[in-house]
């Protein structure tokens, strides 16, 4: 889990505290950012004919990111194969009996004016892959990865913060912790223990069965959780100074062998009495 | 007033180049060329990190650990000298010289990895003279510019932050003039926002316009944005990068595609600040669906003119709890000079699938200024619950308005009680005015709220109405591979009302320009009409 903090506060009521949390990755996630860049679409070339050139690492990164792939068939059908439970099905010109229908020429036709396209072709019929994933295994997408290119996932641990965001923030990576008897292991963290970290301080809702239809809570404050640098120098091995300056590019990750637990980091500002929903 | 814009993706490793000649040397106008052109993927906006000279040696005092070494110094080390430094060393006796990169700061304690040098790791501190004496090395430190313009060969760049502000033709590296790398001025939405939101930034005027332009580097995961303050600034504007814009259809261009819920309202992307425009961005909701996220983008307490042009926004399904389902919300009322445009727009897949509530592509009930709705997509819209409505764009509802609703397809509403293509809450009247002209409704709308009617009996006879989906004739609405672009055999086709450059909806969801090239104008996001007129695309192919 990495997260990234605001130095100084903001000049107004409104705006970021000292402190605050901006935002939170798990490692999940910045491992997707990362095997996204690996196989961003621009890498990769054309065939003569223009479409995109069918690399390994392309298609296997996209038969493992996308929910479906579709094969032209003829003029007007499309086979739709769902590549999470293997059904087929026809599309085409004629609306099915789900009332869906494609004119896969005027389709085709228009992806490939885009340079970016990723519309593959096989045997004079094109084919390509639809509607991104929700539950992605981001372990095989790296497996691929390795295969194919000489990318390492355990290089690609840390989210891409600019230069800019390191020299006006603080970037801090934390951990949990697996305990055994009185000994622990630090292991990563995800989910909503991740994300909430970096949430607005809201009014409490009202029972979600009672929610108004346009239900838009009063912003207390900009984050809810923060972590205390300026108390926090030692578990940082950095300075307030430094974190405070600028001029000064500063990355507080470590490895996970030295990383610190997240309570030990983090802290909620109504639990801490800075404020109150 | 000055134009800022700097990059966001995730790249931060570019390219890199060497500085090899000067064009103008004075800040802000740094123009210099490179010894190979930088690759295509560097664009304005983006930043170059380049090593500079801190101008003076300092002496090594004392080091611990082995490699990498923890450095003290027994002189004052320039406030530059953070991670990504390097401090050169050389040895008098075998005329080496070490190089090692700093990778923490903490005080006074520099943390030196060695690179390079002899053949074989020394800590700083054992390279001495012949008397034994400490040698002095040097550090340099990162100057960062931004990269304001291209032209042709020539990069101007502004100086940002670091040692000095000279101009990066010059800068040396232990005696050779120092390497540029290209990167990205921010990774996320979220930060460059956070930076909007600071009192003194270094990369922009305080008064300036200022453009986020976003790369497709990797779908941008930022699970609300919310631009609350802008302090004194002109105009925000986030945009996409002219390589990086969707060709209409999903997951073609930079995404947002959030990961988790809002935990604030359930809006993905808010508008609290006047001014501020956000375009050619595609937002992808399909991932959640069982958190408190309903929606694609709010206009809040603070905002003021705003335009949302060229968007597409998508896959909604929202089941966590009652709230109402939203692509474009608001409940501002604001005054009657506030203008807000809706322009070339394709919001579909909106959907209330379990906790009764309505869905609304556009809902902006209280607004009371200047309102303009022009040829937006609006597709599958879809309520829950037997007294919610399926409702394409609602507003209204205040003592004034200017309504300008024109050119607009409206499908496939899916309701219980409802299906409002178009909802004018009150009757037209000397203050709220209703300008509509060749909108389109289908045979899913209720007859009062279709196209010609608006619930106050408008009766507008250029208005296309009952239409089927048949008529409309899409070029895929299968799933998965969405396609709301218009078929050859559509109504809407040459149907449309020219709405000559206001807001700039001349230009359509692929950016071709309706205006420039004579043809009637259609209606909805896509110009089918003028297709192949070509604007910017890579390829012409025959397929068959």
């Amino acid at each position: 889990m990495e997260i990234i903090v605001k130095i100084n506060d903001g000049p107004v009521a409104s705006s970021y505290k000292d402190g605050d949390i901006v935002q939170a990755f798990t490692l999940n996630e910045i491992y997707y950012h990362h095997a996204q860049q690996k196989c961003n679409v621009k890498n990769f070339g054309f065939e003569i004919d223009g479409f995109r050139t069918p690399d390994p690492l392309l298609l296997d990164f996209l038969g493992k990111t996308r929910t479906y792939k579709f094969e032209r068939l003829n003029s007007n059908d499309v086979k739709r194969t769902n590549l999470i439970t293997n059904q087929e099905d026809i599309i085409s010109k004629t609306r099915n009996e789900n009332g869906e229908r494609i004119n896969v020429y005027q389709y085709v036709s228009r992806r490939i004016k885009n340079r970016n396209h990723l519309i593959f072709r096989s045997n004079g019929l094109e084919y390509w892959y639809g509607k991104t994933r929700n539950d992605i295994d981001i372990d095989s997408v790296w497996s691929g990865i390795e295969t194919y290119s000489d990318n390492l996932k355990s290089e690609h641990r840390n989210f891409p913060f600019s230069d800019i965001e390191k020299r006006n923030f603080a970037c801090i990576n934390t951990s949990g912790r697996n305990y055994f008897g009185d000994s622990f292991t630090r292991v990563e963290l995800s989910g909503d223990t991740v994300h909430v970290r970096a949430r607005p301080a809201v009014e409490t809702p009202p029972d979600p069965e009672d929610t108004p239809e346009e239900y838009d809570p009063p912003i207390i404050a900009k984050r809810r959780w923060f972590v205390p640098y300026w108390d926090l120098t030692t578990e940082l091995d950095s300075s307030v100074d430094d974190l405070r300056n600028r001029n000064h590019m500063c990355d507080c990750r470590k490895v996970m062998e030295e990383r610190e637990h997240i309570d030990i980091l983090t802290f909620d500002k109504v639990t801490e009495g800075i404020i109150s929903i | 007033m000055a134009t800022t814009t700097v990059s966001i993706g995730s790249n931060q490793n570019i390219d890199t180049e060497t500085p090899a000649s000067t064009v103008a040397s004075s800040d802000p106008d740094y123009t210099i060329t490179f010894s190979s052109n930088p690759n295509s993927t560097v664009a304005v906006g983006d930043i170059i990190e380049i090593l500079a000279d801190v101008g003076s040696d300092n002496t090594p005092s004392s080091s611990s650990g082995s490699d990498p070494y923890t450095v003290s110094f027994s002189d004052s080390v320039n406030s530059a000298v953070g991670i990504g430094a390097r401090f050169y060393i050389t040895d008098p006796s075998t005329d080496e010289t070490y190089r090692y990169d700093v990778t923490n700061v903490s005080g006074s304690n520099y943390t030196l990895d060695y690179i390079s040098g002899a053949s074989s790791a020394a800590a700083p501190t054992d390279i001495v003279d012949e008397y034994g004496d400490q040698v002095d090395g040097r550090f340099y430190a990162v100057n960062t510019y931004l990269l304001t313009e291209i032209d042709g060969n020539n990069y101007k760049f502004k100086y940002c932050t670091g040692v000095s502000s000279a101009s990066p033709f010059g800068l040396q590296t232990n005696g050779s003039q120092s390497t540029a790398t290209f990167k990205r001025a921010f990774s996320t939405m979220i930060l460059f926002e956070a930076m909007i939101d600071d009192a003194s930034p270094d990369y922009w005027g305080s008064s300036d316009d200022v453009v986020g332009e976003l790369h497709d580097d990797s779908d941008f995961t930022d699970n609300v944005i919310d631009f609350t303050n802008s302090q004194s600034l002109s105009s925000v504007k986030i945009t996409v990068n002219s390589d990086d814009r969707h060709d209409g259809t999903a997951d073609s261009g930079v995404v947002l595609k959030p990961t988790s819920g809002t935990g604030s309202g359930g809006i993905v992307f808010r508008i609290a600040i006047d001014d501020f425009t956000v375009e050619w961005l595609d937002i992808d909701m399909s991932q959640l669906d069982s958190t408190d996220s309903r929606g694609c983008i709010a206009l809040n307490s603070g905002a003021g003119n705003a335009t949302i042009r060229n968007m597409l926004m998508h896959d909604v399904n929202h089941t966590a709890n009652t709230s109402g389902v939203a692509g474009i919300t608001s409940g501002l009322s604001l005054t009657t000079s506030t203008n807000w445009y809706f322009l070339n727009n394709i919001i579909y897949n909106l959907e209330k699938s379990s906790s009764n509530a309505s869905a609304s592509a556009i809902g902006i009930r209280s607004f009371k200024g200047n309102l303009y709705i022009y040829n937006n997509t609006i597709y599958n819209i879809t309520s829950q619950g037997g007294s919610k409505d399926a409702i394409g764009m609602r507003f209204g509802d205040e003592t004034h308005i200017q309504a300008n609703i024109k050119n607009n397809i409206v499908a496939d509403l899916n309701e219980g009680d409802i299906a409002a293509a178009y909802w004018m809450d009150e009757n037209p009247n000397s203050n709220r005015v209703l300008n509509s002209a060749t909108n389109l409704s289908d045979n899913t709308t209720d007859t009062k709220y279709n196209a010609e009617d608006f619930d106050v009996n408008k009766n507008d006879s250029t208005a296309l109405t009952g239409k089927t989906l048949a008529e409309i004739d899409f070029v895929s609405d299968s799933g998965g591979t969405i396609d709301l672009h218009l078929d050859t055999s559509s109504v809407c086709l040459e149907a449309g009302t020219d709405l000559g450059t206001t807001g700039g909806v001349n230009i359509d969801i692929d950016g071709v320009d309706r205006d420039a090239t004579g043809v009637t104008w259609d209606i909805g996001a896509d110009q089918k009409s003028t297709v192949d007129v070509e604007t910017g695309a890579a390829f012409f192919l025959f397929i068959n």
